[in-house]
Order: structure tokens, then sequence, then C-alpha cells
């Protein structure tokens, strides 16, 4: 037995059941919902902007909702293709014809986005895991939960004094908690425990199956992921770790890293040869570490630097907590940035909607005093440059209705007569988001052009050509 | 590991943002340089087609309406005239535009050659961009539009 047993796993896991839902839902939820929350704050602003003042009203009442329904549904929404459907609809939605639902859509789709990305994203459902937050999900967290106290008691007993045990190590790139690692003379090992009933089976490509018996007695596959995976992402993260600290350990004869999955449960079958760890029952561990022949033995003082350097690495149970904090630091710095680059982005949106106005907009002008100065009256010039514009500007990619036209024919005449045509334009930019807020831009350009008295015929009825 | 992951969403925008800027500057210059060449081109179709008004009305009375010729002086006035009048109070000139009119029996061409104040490339030292326009306007075939520049 040993008695030098190190418990990382936060308090709660020790002392019998444990909600599933405080353990992973309940936190994830809540960190979730703050995320969602935070980014609203920023996104309805933004996305209000350009519908003022009903896109702020309405922007704000869909972030309002959603973060309202969020604790109701919880993650069982699926908030990824309510994402798909949110974006899809601000794509298609008209928003002349209804103001004010874009940026309740676009706050919509940011807002679901974060939700689903805080509740694993693609990771989720699609390797046939219970979905977080099911019953299935709670119960299969409660079990795993037991099983590894009970594979930590079982340890503790029968291994002897020179070995350490620690219990829910968490390290930087790691897979999660390393449920149980041993380090003593026959070397460091990682067990990854996996409580659960059933027939479980790996093929020689590495795949996991897992088949249970239903009540009718009739087999189902269930969930079990790839626990050899998870056991060798630890054994990097772990090597990496005592690689940089205890470099000594790694020269020839290097110090090799176990693995280990082991299966507490009493109605497990186990048919896991081809497994890339050893893979065994609970009552094979103690010996199948004990009886271990490594390449490097470990001395007990290599043994303590060992559990020293990976005990400050993981940082024990503050570890978490700097996460959090890295993670809400990034997502105010993302918060921080994000105006700025999609102002800039839809900044330069409307500079180029602004030029490209101004260029047809010259044109028009242009059009429109040339077509005046082939008039044989002032009247007629008049009646000329309206019809002109309004011919060429939807081609020149101008809204008719915002074209406005004025003119000065007061010096037309047949001999050194001109005409002037001046148009000016509004230039819409109210459905870009972000800069919908902008006063509306208006271009303006001028052109003068000599009545052409040949070739409108004015010179001959005035009489200068015979 | 927490110190290198820090803030690196803002270490990131900020070795970005000159890259942000100097695309938007160059949108707001290219925009500008656009407008101020389709400006400069519409004057000098203008000007070019006010020459094309001055034909030499003797030869086309000689000739019953059939012998139709530019009056050179009068075109050149007429086009020089419109320039002078036009080409100063159309676009925020760096260099006021050089301008050349050629006249032909037919044909007035006019050519212009100005530059434009730049806003984000003074930045680096470029505090100008020469635009160019030219056009012609024939008194036989009618009028031409601008053919480069």
């Amino acid at each position: 037995m040993t008695t030098r047993v190190v418990e990382c796993r936060r308090p709660t896991v020790g002392l019998g059941p444990v909600p599933a839902s405080a353990r992973e839902a309940g936190p994830r939820r809540a960190v979730g919902v703050k995320r969602a929350a935070l980014v609203a704050v920023v996104l309805v602003p933004l996305a209000g902007a350009a519908e003022p003042p009903q896109g702020w009203v309405l922007a704000a009442l869909t972030a309002l909702t959603m973060l309202l329904l969020v604790p109701i549904v919880g993650e069982r929404a699926p908030w990824g293709w309510l994402t798909v459907l949110f974006a899809g609809a601000a794509f298609v939605t008209p928003r002349r014809q209804l103001p004010g639902l874009g940026p309740a859509l676009f706050v919509a789709t940011g807002v679901s986005l974060v939700l689903w990305l805080a509740g694993g994203g693609a990771r989720g459902p699609r390797d046939g895991r219970p979905r977080p937050g099911s019953r299935e999900r709670q119960a299969q967290l409660l079990m795993g939960l037991s099983g590894e106290r009970h594979v930590g008691q079982v340890l503790a007993r029968e291994l002897p004094q020179e070995y350490v045990l620690i219990n829910g190590l968490k390290l930087p790139r790691g897979a999660g908690d390393i449920d149980h690692l041993v380090v003593g003379p026959s070397g460091v090992f990682l067990l990854e425990t996996k409580t659960m009933a059933g027939r479980i089976a790996c093929d020689p490509d590495g795949r996991w199956h897992r088949t249970r018996l239903g009540r009718a007695g009739t087999p189902y596959a269930a969930y079990i992921g790839d626990p050899a995976a998870q056991v060798q992402r630890n054994i990097f993260a772990v090597r990496d770790c005592l690689r940089s600290q205890l470099p000594g350990l790694f020269r020839r004869p290097p110090l090799w890293i176990e693995g280990l999955v082991v299966f507490p449960h009493p109605r497990t079958e186990l048919d896991a040869e081809h497994c890339r760890v050893p893979a065994m029952r609970l009552d094979q561990a103690t010996s199948h570490i004990c009886l271990h022949v490594p390449q490097r033995p470990l001395q007990p003082p290599e043994v303590d630097r060992v559990v020293d350097t990976l005990l400050v690495e993981g940082q024990d149970r503050t570890y978490p907590a700097v996460r959090r904090s890295q993670s809400a630091q990034a997502l105010v710095e993302v918060a921080l940035v994000l105006p700025i680059v999609v102002g800039l982005l839809f900044g330069t949106l409307a500079i180029s909607r602004v030029v490209q106005a101004q260029t047809a907009v010259v044109a028009v002008a242009h059009e429109a005093a040339r077509a005046a100065a082939m008039g044989t009256s002032p009247a007629d010039a008049v009646v000329r440059m309206r019809q002109r514009v309004d011919l060429v500007a939807p081609g020149l990619g101008l809204d008719p209705r915002a074209v406005a036209l004025d003119w000065d024919v007061s010096a037309f005449a047949a001999e050194r007569g001109q005409v002037s045509a001046t148009v000016t334009y509004r230039v819409d930019l109210g459905d870009l988001p972000v800069v919908g807020w902008v006063p509306v831009p208006t271009v303006r350009a001028q052109h003068v052009e000599w009545v052409d008295p040949f070739r409108s015929g004015l010179a001959r009825l005035d009489g200068v050509v015979p | 590991m927490a110190r290198r992951s820090s803030a690196q969403a803002l270490v990131w925008f900020t070795l970005a943002l000159p890259l942000f800027i100097s695309i938007a500057g160059l949108a707001i210059d290219g925009g500008v340089l656009l407008a101020s060449r389709r400006q400069l081109q519409s004057v000098a179709d203008g000007a070019a087609r006010a020459g094309a008004t001055r034909l030499d009305l003797d030869r086309l009375r000689g000739s019953g309406g059939t012998d139709v010729q530019l009056d050179p002086t009068l075109a050149r006035d007429a086009t020089r005239s419109y320039l002078a009048e036009r080409l100063a109070r159309e676009l925020d000139w760096q260099v006021l535009p050089t301008t050349r009119i050629d006249v032909a029996t037919r044909r007035v061409r006019v050519t212009l050659q100005g530059a434009v104040h730049t806003a984000f490339l003074r930045v680096v030292h470029i505090d100008s961009v020469p635009v160019q326009a030219s056009a012609f306007a024939d008194v036989q075939y009618g009028i031409h539009a601008g053919d480069g520049g």
C-alpha cells in the first residue's frame, strides 16, 4: 500500500456522487452564456447602427431573448444549425422591406455561433457521444467518476510505498485530466479509466467498438471513443513537460512513459489485444505496473523530481482558473479588435461604393449636357437632358430615384452658347453593417457643353448656313 | 504557456493593422485617382467638342455646305477657352494640367496631363499621382469619345 497519493481533482469529485450537470454541463453552459452576452454587447450596437433606431431595438431584443432561452433549453438546442439558419436568413432577407430584421439576424447568428462553439462546436455529437446535458451523458459521467475513484483506491491499496499515485492531473496541452499517473521505480504510467459495461473490442486498425445488450437482449452499439488516443495525447503532454524540465531523464537510455487503459467495470468483456497501448481490467493493472521491466528504471530521488515537476506544471487547481482567465482575456481582445476590423472592412466597401457613384455621376452629367447641347431650344435642351439621365443612370449602376438633375440653359444660343448639367446623387450605404449610421454621402458632378448648332440644326434655323 | 498565449489577438491585430490601413488607404487613393481620371476625360471630351463647333463658315458657304472644315484659329481659341474655364475648377490639382491642342482641318485633339493629390500614399512620400486624358472631335463623322490616356 502506498500513502503517497496526490489528489488533483476538485474536492467535489472525491465526495461521492456528483451531479454531472455541475461538473460539465453547468459550468460550460454558464461560460457559454457569459461569452454570448459579451458578444451580444459588442454586436448589438454595431449591427443596430445599420437601421437606427429599430435596428438597435430588435437586435437587443433578439440577444436578450436568446440569452434568456439558453438556461431553459440548455445545450440541447442545435446551436450550430441555428447559426446556419440565422446566417442564411440574414443573407436572403430583403432589408429595405424589413428594416431592423437584418441587425436582429446578424446578432442572432453571432450569439448562436458563440453558444455552439462554447458547447464544443463540431466535436459534439459527431461521434455518437451522448449530448452534453443529456441524461445519458450525466449517467456516463457519474459512472466515470465512480470508476475513477474506485481505481484510485485500488491502486493506492495495491501499489508499494515507493510508488506515487497522482489522480486527476491536468497538464497544458493534455487531453483533459490524466485519470491516474503512477510514478515509481518501474517508470511513469498513465492510466485512462473507462468504466463501461459491455463487450469492448479494439480492431487491428485501432478502432474501438462497444456493444451492450438492451433490455430485450438485443445488442446495440454504445459510445466508447478512442481511449488509446486520449492516453497517447497525455503521454505526449507528460513527455514534453518532463523533457523541458528534466532533460537528464531522456538521455540514453531515455525514460519511456507507459500508457494503460483500465476497465474497472465488473461486466466488461475485453478484447483489446490490438490496442496501441496496453488495455486491461483493473485487477491486472497493479501487477502490470510493478512487474514492468523498464529500459530506464527510476531512482527514488528521480521519482520525487518527476512528481514535483508534474505537479508544478499541472498547477494543480489553479490551472483551470488560469485557463478560464486566458479564455476570457482572448474573448475581450477579440471583442476589442473585431469592431475595428469589421469597421475597416465595411468602410473600405463604402468608399468603393462612393467612388463608383462619383465616377458614374460624372458620366451622367457629361451625357446630360451633351444631349442638351444638341437641343434646338432651351426647353428642348432640358427635355433632352432629362431623357438622357433617365436612360443612362441605371446602366451606370445608379438608382434613378436618388439622382437629382439641375441645369442651366440661360446661356443657350446658336452662337457661342453653352449649357450646364449638374447631377447630384445620394449614395445609399444603409444596407452595409457598421457604416450604416454614416450620414448619406452625396456626390456631385457638373459638366458644361458648348451648344453644337450645326449638329442640332439650330444654325440652319438661324440662317447661319445658307 | 500562459504568458505566451496571452494577448495574442492584440499582437496579431497590431501587426496586421498597418496592412489593413494600407488596404483602406489604397482603396481611397485609388478611388480618387479613378474619379479624377474620369473627370479629366470629361473635360477633354467637352473641350474637343467645343473646338469642333467652330467651322470655317466662309468655306462652308462657298461650297454650298459640302466642304466642312474647321477654322483652326477659332477652333483652337474655343478649345482653349473651354479648358481655361473648366479645368481649374473641376479638381484639386497638385500640378495644374498641361494642355495640348492639335487642330487639323477636320479634327480637334485635346490631351491633358495633370497630377492629383494623394491622401494616404503621402506616407510613402507619394504626394501626387499623374493622370492623363485625351479626346478628339471630328467635324465630319461626329463626336467621338475619349480614346484613352
